[in-house]
C-alpha cells in the first residue's frame, strides 16, 4: 500500500528527513510518532506529492509519487494540520467543489447525507471563514472521506 | 475546468464585497464609471492647461501607482488577509490536498483575474471614456 525507500529531505543543511525506509500494508493502521521536529509532517506531505523528496522513492497504491502526484491525491484522504477550507465558499459549495473535481456523479444527496451525520445543522450555507474550527476540521474530513466514495465509484455510499 | 474558474470568480467577488462592504464595493465600477466620464468630459480643460504629453505622463503615473498597489498587496496578501479573516484559505491552495494541478489552478486564477478585472476596472473605464468623447 506504501513503500518508502531510503527516503531523505534536506532544507540547506538542515536533514528533515532522513534515510526512512517504510513499508505499510494493506488494513493495517500506522501511526508515526515523534517529537516537534522530526519530520512527520514533511513526511506526509512527501507522501501525497506537496513537496518533492531530496533523494529516495515513495509509491502509494503502487503509485510512483513522483511521476504521479495527481494520481496518489485520487487515491488518498489528506487532513492537513494547518488546512482549512477555502474561506469565501461555503460549506455545501466546497464540498461541491470537491465532488466535481474528484468527477463524482450524483453528489447532493450524499452531501445532505453527510451534514446530517456532521450534525452540520444550517451551517452548511455559511462561509467557511464563519464557521469554528471544529466545524472547518468536520468539513475537512468530510473532503478527505470523500475519495473513498469516489475510489469506491459506490454512487450514494454513505461511510 | 469550468468549475474551478466559476467558483474563483464567485471567491474573488466574496472576498472584495467582505473587505469593502457589500453595497460599497458592487458601486466600485459605477464610481470608475462616473470618475472616468467626467474626467474625460474635462479633459479639454485639461488641454488648456498642461500639454498632451504631460497628460499622458499623468495617466502613466496613475497606472504606475495603481499596479504598485496591486503587486504590494499580491506580496502582503496572505498575511494581510489572515490578520483579517483568521486563517484565511483560498480555491488557490487546493492543489495541497485535491487531485488537481498546481498549472491547471494557476492557469484558472490568471483567467480569473484577466475576466474579473476587466469588468471591474477595464470596462468601466472604457464605458465612461466612450460616452464623454
Amino acid at each position: 500500500m506504501i513503500e518508502v525507500k531510503n527516503l531523505s529531505k534536506f532544507y540547506g543543511s538542515t536533514k528533515t528527513v532522513n534515510d526512512v525506509s517504510l513499508s505499510i500494508g494493506k488494513g493495517e493502521l500506522f501511526g508515526l510518532l515523534g517529537p516537534n521536529g522530526s519530520g512527520k509532517t514533511t513526511m506526509i506531505k512527501m507522501l501525497t506529492g506537496q513537496i518533492k523528496p531530496t533523494s529516495g522513492s515513495l509509491r502509494v497504491h503502487g503509485v510512483d509519487v513522483l511521476e504521479d502526484p495527481i494520481r496518489v491525491r485520487e487515491l488518498v484522504g489528506v487532513i492537513p494540520e494547518q488546512e482549512t477550507p477555502p474561506s469565501f465558499l461555503t460549506a455545501e459549495e466546497y464540498l461541491h467543489f470537491v465532488a466535481k473535481i474528484r468527477k463524482m456523479e450524483h453528489y447532493e444527496e450524499v452531501c445532505e447525507k453527510w451534514f446530517e451525520f456532521f450534525d452540520f445543522g444550517n451551517q452548511k450555507n455559511s462561509l467557511c471563514k464563519d464557521l469554528s474550527r471544529g466545524t472547518r476540521q468536520k468539513l475537512m474530513l468530510h473532503v478527505a472521506f470523500r475519495c473513498i466514495q469516489a475510489r469506491m465509484k459506490m454512487q450514494g455510499f454513505y461511510v | 475546468m469550468f468549475d474551478i474558474f466559476k467558483s474563483m470568480i464567485k471567491e474573488e467577488w466574496r472576498m472584495h464585497s467582505n473587505l469593502f462592504g457589500n453595497g460599497g464595493f458592487a458601486l466600485f465600477p459605477v464610481f470608475i464609471f462616473l470618475f472616468t466620464f467626467f474626467v474625460s468630459l474635462a479633459l479639454p480643460v485639461f488641454r488648456e492647461i498642461f500639454t498632451d504629453a504631460q497628460i499622458a505622463f499623468g495617466m502613466h503615473y496613475f497606472f504606475l501607482l495603481v499596479g504598485s498597489m496591486v503587486g504590494a498587496f499580491g506580496l502582503i496578501g496572505r498575511e494581510f488577509m489572515n490578520r483579517r479573516f483568521e486563517q484565511a484559505s483560498l480555491i488557490a491552495y487546493s492543489s495541497r490536498t485535491l487531485p488537481v494541478s498546481q498549472r491547471l489552478i494557476f492557469a484558472n486564477f490568471l483567467l480569473k483575474d484577466i475576466v474579473y478585472y476587466f469588468v471591474l476596472y477595464v470596462l468601466p473605464l472604457v464605458a465612461g471614456f466612450a460616452l464623454a468623447s
